[in-house]
């Protein structure tokens, strides 16, 4: 059976690599983060398409804050929606990404913990 | 408008075991506490109220989304119902909450188990265990019992049975049976899709399939009976497992198509759905949708004894940029991680911003893993060229081996054994000697005991114990790829012996038992020999000799000098004119694979002293010196230190 030196490489490591960039985070320096992770897909198109969506997620500077929201939102949990609160950043309502709920808190109303992009 | 809620729990009969239903009910206003025809108690203080939390950090998620319940309060309205509930087992017992806005639909709320109900102030406060719990248990099952059959012999007892789902590439094969060359892929009890390729050191082989015969036992018997084709092997995807043809040289490995159970998949949502089921959830409630957005094939590994559902579950997901959620009715659903596509518009109120999180400047993504990653040694060299069938296979040339014996034909100097030569095998060009399995086919003229060996990688012994005939030979074997090669090796002996008298009435002397040098300083290799010269009053010195380093280490190559004097009969030493003289090429001594390949040097010192007295003896000798004493090595000579007088 025919083998080559891609497949002796390949054997050699972990896995086959795509590196996907910020080319905004340049202006960073070293305050910018690298990462690695070891993801599910056996194409390079999937490994592709898959950095794209990580490093638009991951790329921009964030922040994590809460706020509290009328009535039980669990359901909000792993979802992006639109908030609007009357601090810079939220003013004209901000495309947040909903990590935590706490429904016990405070009767009748649910803290959310959100993920923002700053930029 | 209030909101109206009904539990249901079944804690059990502590005498029977048998669960005894108990139905509370709080909340509304107006709406009886009565549902689908049963009656529930009133006194269930508050519903369930739920918190959840994911991890994240700098470089992305670090926890799971599993949400927990606040603790239920029941206020008993009398001492009756009281004592009903007191004396039942709550720990553990089955729950379900509806609840709505009064007038409305129920929805269900919970479903799940209590952790515990404790009895305070005339409050029963039942805590409701963590909904993530069935997720939290381990993958793998029981290891290999090491008892035989499909649990492996007694070198297999505790090794973990993997378990893997959808494309997976590379899995290491695990001994499952020595005596039958059978190697595991994973737990036996769980059918594979398919087994696409089997590799021995990287180098794939060709691969037949072995059917389920109806049991496992016995589809572990079928691949036992298979003969694989020479530098293959036969599968038994069913059972997990495959057999090579001959013993691995090296890692054996398969890429996979994982566990079949209620159908192949091969997707992250669909991988993800089959875990929650095999962990006791449904099936992802929008698993189409998620297939949607994740289309691509997809595999997990599970080779750790501790991985629990849910950490395979996020291990998938999380890594393609999805969330899985379990929601308190224990529905799992999968949602993108993306700030795209916002599902819902809130006002809210700010109440603090607990992190800042820096941004990324490059995400790296693996695919395609290797699960078994090779060391440089654990490629077959076949793969560093094509190992294509158009390569044509050959042996290397050896060329004779020659050895000097005194004239009672012992090797002497008895230094030049052992001897060791390699013998390569090549495809191609390419050496294939470790994929290649040696023989000696036999050694006529060479005798003693166990006088021939060879190695795993072809390298053939001389035993320093051997006796070698005049005339000698080895012949040896190589098969590879079902095509065999021989080879032979020639060996001589050669005799040393005295040459007779010399010319004008002088004569000849020699030795050919010659001391070997070690140190950097002259000393004697050749006894003091008395020649005498003839009428022209001149010696002809003669030394033509081999220079010889056992094979042991230290390798290296190792420099020697050589220089005659004479003198007369009891007078002082005279060296001859010229100097010492450097070896024409040193001895060396190389090693590889733990064996020590030898090559003899060469020296020749044949300078002519002339203006001697006429028919006088005269002493001669022959010296010599290592270039260094470092490292330790006796450097030895085989041939004859010969004076000619005339």
């Amino acid at each position: 059976m025919s083998v080559d030196a891609t497949t002796a490489d390949w054997l050699r490591s972990p896995g086959l690599r795509i590196t996907a960039t910020n080319a905004a985070a340049a202006a960073w320096g070293d305050l910018a983060v690298t990462s690695e992770v070891r993801t599910p897909f056996d194409a390079e198109a999937d490994a592709i398409a898959e950095g794209a969506r990580q490093i638009a997620f991951l790329g921009p500077p964030r922040v994590i804050e809460a706020l509290s929201v009328n009535g039980r939102q669990g359901a909000l949990r792993g979802k992006a929606i639109t908030i609007t609160a009357d601090i810079e950043g939220y003013r004209t309502g901000a495309v947040v990404f909903v990590i935590g709920t706490d429904e016990a808190s405070i009767p009748g109303r649910t803290i959310i913990r959100v993920i923002r992009r700053l930029a | 408008v209030s909101e109206i809620w009904f539990m249901r729990a079944w804690p059990r009969n502590p005498a029977t075991g048998a669960e005894v239903a108990v139905r509370l009910a709080g909340g509304g206003s107006h709406t009886p506490y009565r549902l689908l025809g049963q009656d529930y108690w009133a006194g269930l203080a508050s519903p369930p109220r739920f918190s959840s939390r994911l991890g994240f950090d700098d470089r992305g998620w670090t926890g799971r989304n599993t949400p927990e319940s606040s603790a239920l309060a029941y206020a008993p309205a009398t001492a009756a119902r009281r004592d009903k509930l007191l004396p039942l087992v709550w720990k553990g017992a089955r729950v379900e909450i509806d609840a709505g806005e009064e007038g409305q639909p129920l929805t269900r709320e919970l479903t799940g188990d209590i952790a515990d109900a404790a009895w305070r102030d005339g409050v029963l406060a039942i805590t409701v265990a963590d909904l993530s719990r069935r997720y939290d248990r381990a993958i793998l099952a029981a290891p290999f019992a090491g008892s035989g059959g499909l649990e492996g012999f007694a070198g297999a007892a505790g090794r973990l049975k993997r378990r893997s789902w959808g494309r997976v590439r590379n899995v290491e094969g695990r001994l499952l049976d020595p005596a039958n060359n059978i190697y595991e892929f994973g737990d036996p009890a769980f059918a594979l899709q398919a087994i696409t390729a089997l590799r021995d050191k990287g180098r794939e082989g060709t691969i037949s399939t072995v059917a389920w015969a109806g049991s496992a036992a016995a589809t572990l018997a079928a691949l036992i009976a298979s003969t694989p084709a020479q530098g293959g092997g036969t599968v038994a995807p069913s059972i997990a497992c495959a057999k090579w043809w001959t013993q691995p040289a090296g890692p054996l490995t398969a890429d996979i198509e994982g566990e079949v159970g209620a159908g192949y998949v091969s997707t992250v949502a669909g991988i993800a759905s089959r875990l929650v089921v095999l962990a006791g959830g449904s099936a992802i409630a929008n698993l189409a949708t998620a297939d949607g957005w994740r289309p691509g094939l997809a595999g997990l590994h599970v080779d750790e004894a501790n991985e629990t559902w849910a950490a395979a579950i996020d291990r998938v997901t999380l890594r393609a940029s999805l969330l899985w959620t379990v929601d308190p009715a224990g529905s799992v659903t999968l949602s993108r991680i993306t700030f795209n596509d916002p599902v819902a518009s809130l006002q809210g109120i700010f109440i603090e911003r607990e992190a800042t999180l820096p941004p990324m400047a490059s995400r790296t993504l693996l695919y395609r893993l290797t699960h078994r990653q090779h060391g440089d040694g654990e490629i077959s060299a076949a793969l560093l060229a094509a190992d294509v069938a158009s390569a044509t296979p050959s042996i290397d040339v050896i060329a004779p081996l020659t050895f000097t014996a005194s004239i009672t034909g012992a090797i002497s100097p008895a230094e030049q054994l052992p001897k060791t030569v390699k013998v390569t095998r090549r495809l191609g060009g390419v050496d294939v000697s470790a994929s290649t399995t040696f023989s000696i086919l036999d050694h006529p003229g060479i005798t003693g005991t166990s006088p021939v060996s060879i190695g795993s990688l072809g390298e053939v012994t001389i035993a320093a114990t051997a006796s070698i005939a005049a005339s000698a030979s080895i012949r040896v074997r190589t098969v590879r790829d079902g095509l065999t090669l021989d080879t032979t090796i020639g060996i001589s002996r050669s005799t040393l012996q005295s040459s007779g008298g010399g010319g004008g009435g002088g004569t000849t002397v020699s030795d050919a038992t010659l001391a070997g040098v070690s140190a950097a300083t002259m000393s004697d290799i050749s006894d003091i020999l008395t020649v005498r010269t003839g009428s022209a009053g001149q010696i002809q010195f003669a030394a033509s000799l081999s220079t010889i380093a056992a094979a042991a280490s230290p390798a290296g190559n190792f420099d020697v000098y050589i220089r005659w004097r004479y003198r007369t009969v009891g007078g002082s030493w005279v060296e001859v004119p010229g100097g010492e003289v450097l070896n024409t090429f040193p001895a060396t001594v190389e090693s590889e694979a733990g064996f020590f390949y030898t090559t003899d040097g060469e020296i020749v010192s044949s300078p002519t002293v002339t203006g001697l007295s006429a028919s006088t003896d005269y002493e001669v000798q022959l010296r010599g010196r290592r270039d260094s004493a470092t490292p330790t090595k006796t450097i030895n000579f085989a041939g004859s230190a010969v004076a000619v007088g005339s």
